[in-house]
């Protein structure tokens, strides 16, 4: 049977040979047939990593408050921002996504200062919520949070519409701020207040204002 | 020459050098070594794998003291996943079958340097800037549904495009970017789905990190067959025809519509949201209706691509059937489709018998693999693989 079909094996040295790249061909060391469509690879990869990432640094947000406006983060939760702050993240009431919702994360810097609150399930109270933001942020290792901790101990804080919640400082290496946290019924609400060492009082004033416009949306009870 | 004189040498020749010809066509069988200094590709891939490896090592390591069980929970959930999926992708891969190192290589670019060096990146800046440019809602809306399809699809068809240039002498045929193109979708589909499990665990506060990350596992558990496996094989197909290779003239056009298919198929899927204006039953039935076409096209690809793997394979066999090897209607079954398989077995007359012919078309399978590795040649191998054939064909 073997005689039937002659072989016309490649050998190793054949194989060795076929990928051998010439002289001729090489461009610093490397086949030039190559180049192209390692390129192309290298291109998309400069696009997504470099490219489109320094265009989206330089494109700064501009959508600012104006007197009026209500933010809501979630479905439960509402806040007024000070007028002249800047919409970093999130929707106005009333402005809703195409499903009807609003995201669980609403931020906005005013002198800056950042003012974010993050909303989602949770059944405790507002000391364990502060207990368990806490926890978490000591656990993550996050490279490029100027080492903020939650520090001191927690106070009681009081919203306009009479819910207790609980905050702490919340300091970094550059920055200092607070954390506080609310719970209305099985919402859970971490409002994180974030800005430079020394900011006028007044800023300060109207900072705590919004602290205290947070508040759920309709009768939910708070703690 | 008359039939009576001689016929049995010229078809044997023809038959033969048919078979050399398939075998060399389609590069089935050849060795492949991923270690090419002078190859700008295998630079490109060790770069975009290690720089993905280093990013995802960050993520992971972001969080892993706190949620480790979900880490490990979500990693074992969709390691099962993988092998079920490899096992289904591999199984269709039944003609001239890739190396495994391809394949294994294919994977690994989809899962990190597709997805952590390429898409992550790119993903976020872009719906960020859409955010910037249009408003928040639109980019709840339609972000997902502009950006993913670039970034994810041409990331994971970087894969093809790069094993294109390292395995010349293997990935010949739009079949081959097929396949390798949806072992690059699986593994960027299984750390992904990792990655979302681990980020999930983080909701609620981080306060039932087990509940709120098995929950993700679940509905991409449901949602995944459909999606980036099946995307980028056909995104693979598009790009060996727009590249070209021995086996298969360029066919630009046809390239370009196959991976802007997928792309659009994707943003779709990314975009219901917006495309329905947030109506859940008009979610519900764009899902379905998706689904259907995604299937169609995949189907309509491997229709198109597998027939020149199926006449290699019929090339390499058809010597073994003039033979006695195998029969003619094993030959069938081996270079035919499901169903021709699926008459070959049934034509059995017991269970035995049925597994029999089972067994003996998985050793054909070997027969034709060693055949083709050893470029047609007789070697102790291919003979080994006969006599393996001949003792199953005793086997009552």
């Amino acid at each position: 049977m073997s005689g039937l079909y002659p072989a016309d094996h490649a050998g190793s040295e054949q194989r060795w040979r076929a990928a051998w790249v010439p002289v001729d061909r090489r461009l610093l060391g490397v086949d030039r047939r190559t180049l192209l469509p390692a390129g192309l690879v290298v291109l998309l990869f400069a696009v997504a990593a470099w490219i489109l990432p320094a265009i989206n640094s330089s494109v700064s947000v501009d959508d600012p408050i104006r007197a009026g406006d209500v933010l809501q983060v979630g479905d439960d939760v509402q806040f007024v921002p000070i007028a002249g702050a800047r919409l970093l993240t999130g929707l106005r009431q009333g402005q809703p996504d195409p499903t009807g919702s609003y995201p669980g994360t609403v931020a906005v810097s005013y002198q800056g200062t950042v003012f974010e609150v993050i909303t989602d399930t949770y059944r405790g109270t507002p000391a364990q919520l502060l207990a368990q933001i806490k926890k978490t942020n000591e656990g993550l290792r996050v490279t490029d949070d100027a080492g903020y901790h939650v520090t001191g101990e927690p106070v009681t804080i009081t919203n306009e519409a009479g819910d207790h919640g609980v905050a702490a400082h919340f300091d970094g290496t550059h920055a200092v701020g607070l954390v506080a946290a609310f719970v209305f019924g099985d919402t859970g609400v971490e409002i994180e207040v974030v800005g430079p060492q020394t900011v006028a009082d007044g800023v300060t004033r109207e900072i705590a204002a919004m602290l205290r416009s947070v508040r759920p949306i309709g009768d939910r009870s708070g703690s | 020459m008359t039939t009576t004189s001689d016929p049995v040498p010229v078809a044997a020749h023809t038959a033969a050098a048919a078979r050399n010809a398939a075998i060399e066509r389609t590069g089935w069988g050849n060795p492949v070594v991923l270690w090419q200094p002078r190859n700008a590709t295998f630079w490109v891939y060790l770069f975009g794998v290690g720089y993905g490896l280093w990013v995802l090592a960050g993520q992971i390591n972001q969080g892993i003291r706190l949620y480790a069980p979900a880490l490990a929970a979500s990693t074992v959930i969709f390691g099962l996943y993988a092998v079920l999926f490899w096992w289904f992708t591999a199984r269709i891969d039944r003609y001239s079958r890739q190396p495994l190192v391809l394949v294994v290589a294919a994977f690994v670019w989809g899962g990190f340097a597709a997805a952590w060096a390429i898409a992550l990146s790119g993903n976020t800046a872009l719906i960020s800037l859409w955010g910037k440019w249009f408003g928040q809602s639109f980019q709840m809306a339609f972000g997902a549904g502009l950006t993913a399809p670039f970034f994810e699809e041409l990331g994971k068809g970087a894969a093809v495009l790069l094993l294109l240039f390292l395995a010349p002498q293997v990935v010949r045929t739009a079949y081959d970017g097929f396949i390798l193109g949806a072992f690059a979708g699986l593994g960027f589909e299984i750390i992904e789905d990792i990655s979302y499990a681990l980020n999930s665990a983080a909701e609620q506060f981080g306060s039932d990190q087990m509940h709120a990350s098995l929950s993700t596992v679940g509905l991409r558990l449901l949602s995944g067959f459909s999606s980036h496996i099946l995307y980028s094989a056909v995104v693979g197909a598009g790009i060996v025809y727009l590249v070209g290779t021995v086996a298969q003239r360029r066919r630009p056009g046809l390239g370009i519509t196959l991976v802007l298919t997928s792309m659009v198929l994707h943003g779709a899927w990314d975009a219901n949201i917006g495309l329905s204006g947030g109506n859940g039953p008009v979610i519900g039935g764009l899902m379905f209706v998706e689904i259907l076409v995604s299937f169609a096209v995949v189907i309509w690809v491997f229709n198109h691509t597998v027939r020149p793997e199926r006449e290699a394979m019929r090339a390499v066999m058809t010597p073994e059937a003039d033979n006695g090897v195998i029969t003619i209607e094993e030959l069938d079954a081996l270079a035919g489709d499901r169903k021709q398989r699926r008459a070959y077995r049934k034509a059995a007359h017991s269970r035995a018998e049925r597994r029999t012919r089972r067994h003996r078309l998985e050793a054909a399978h070997d027969l034709a693999g060693q055949l083709a590795a050893s470029a047609g040649a007789e070697t102790d191998r291919v003979r080994f693989a006969r006599t393996e054939l001949a003792r199953l064909r005793q086997v009552p």
